[in-house]
């Protein structure tokens, strides 16, 4: 199916999404969950949170569909939604962590979980190892890697979706890939 | 000048350099085999992040969806319900207390014995000489 007859699939979905057809907008779920699913589990890894984002990304479409006007593709419009969830949902995770650490031990601050060191990678398979290796990323630059690399949006997308420069998309990716290209290496090196 | 061609590089990933871009890139790594290198660690790691892309969340994801927003639905209306008579819940105190004065009141002048209860809520009374008085 290409853009254009996707993009009038999709406002079909929608038109009857709106009058309460609840088989269509399951139709629309189901047609953009690996895309969701790859931008937010991109961002969270895989577990609850992320599915709970997930579904939260489409609850909050199926409350905003009367105010959707179609100016964006629903693609587009969901990672935009699914986006600022994961950086809210990372947010989230960063204060609670806090809470609970002493403060006594500000020193070693509290990173975001992500791989507990070489041996755990080992075992993991591709999939989960990428997943791994980007929670190990700062929030933004993983953003970034996540829309670029996993979703295939452009440079001059990605800026907007995120609401920053072109020039500082690519300056993250940049750092983000180098990074990346770091945690495997050692991978590599380790096995 | 190699971080003008790393950016480069990852423009050609989108595919977004025009012809002159895309000869000059070519061209340089054809002449510089580190810069080579890194174009194919990149090529690597897009290939390895394509093919590591989750592609669905949990199973029955759709239908977990769609509870939850029934779910959410119930709860709206029960908060809907709740932010419309919370407001009247203070009003009907004040009237409930008036009218149990009242009664409080005129309990007192037809019945000096009513019980607090009893004449709070208007009740008629229990007692066996008020069951024989009806009887009458």
């Amino acid at each position: 199916m290409n853009m254009t007859e996707q993009q009038a699939t999709d406002r079909l979905w929608i038109a009857r999404a709106k009058e309460g057809d609840e088989r269509a907008f399951r139709e629309l779920v189901e047609h953009y969950e690996s895309q969701i699913a790859a931008t937010v589990v991109g961002m969270l890894g895989r577990g609850d949170e992320a599915d709970d984002v997930g579904q939260e990304t489409f609850i909050r479409f199926y409350e905003s569909l009367e105010k959707f006007r179609g100016e964006a593709a629903v693609g587009t419009y969901l990672t935009r939604i699914a986006i600022n969830l994961s950086l809210n949902a990372i947010e989230r995770r960063k204060r609670m962590r806090w809470r609970f650490w002493s403060r006594d031990d500000e020193d070693n601050a509290p990173v975001e979980p992500g791989f507990d060191g070489r041996d755990a990678r080992a075992t993991l398979e591709n999939g989960e190892e990428v997943h791994a290796a980007l929670q190990e990323l700062k929030p933004d630059f993983r953003a970034v890697v996540v829309l670029r690399m996993l979703e295939g949006y452009s440079t001059k997308e990605t800026a907007e979706l995120l609401d920053i420069a072109e020039g500082t998309v690519l300056s993250r990716l940049s750092r983000g890939v180098k990074q990346l290209q770091g945690i495997f290496k050692n991978e590599v090196d380790a096995t | 000048m190699n971080t003008d061609y790393r950016e480069m590089m990852l423009r050609a990933l989108e595919g977004t350099l025009d012809p002159a871009e895309s000869d000059a890139l070519e061209a340089a790594l054809a002449r510089d085999a580190a810069l080579c290198g890194e174009w194919k660690n990149l090529e690597r790691l897009q290939a390895r992040l394509t093919e590591g892309r989750a592609q669905s969340f949990n199973p029955f994801f759709a239908a977990r969806v769609t509870q939850r927003i029934h779910t959410r639905q119930r709860e709206n209306l029960t908060e809907g319900l709740m932010w419309i008579f919370k407001p009247l819940v203070s009003a009907v105190a004040v009237v409930a207390l008036f009218i149990a004065l009242n009664n409080w009141n005129e309990r007192a002048s037809i019945d000096e014995e009513a019980s607090v209860l009893e004449a709070v809520f208007a009740v008629e009374p229990v007692s066996l000489d008020a069951a024989y008085a009806m009887e009458q």
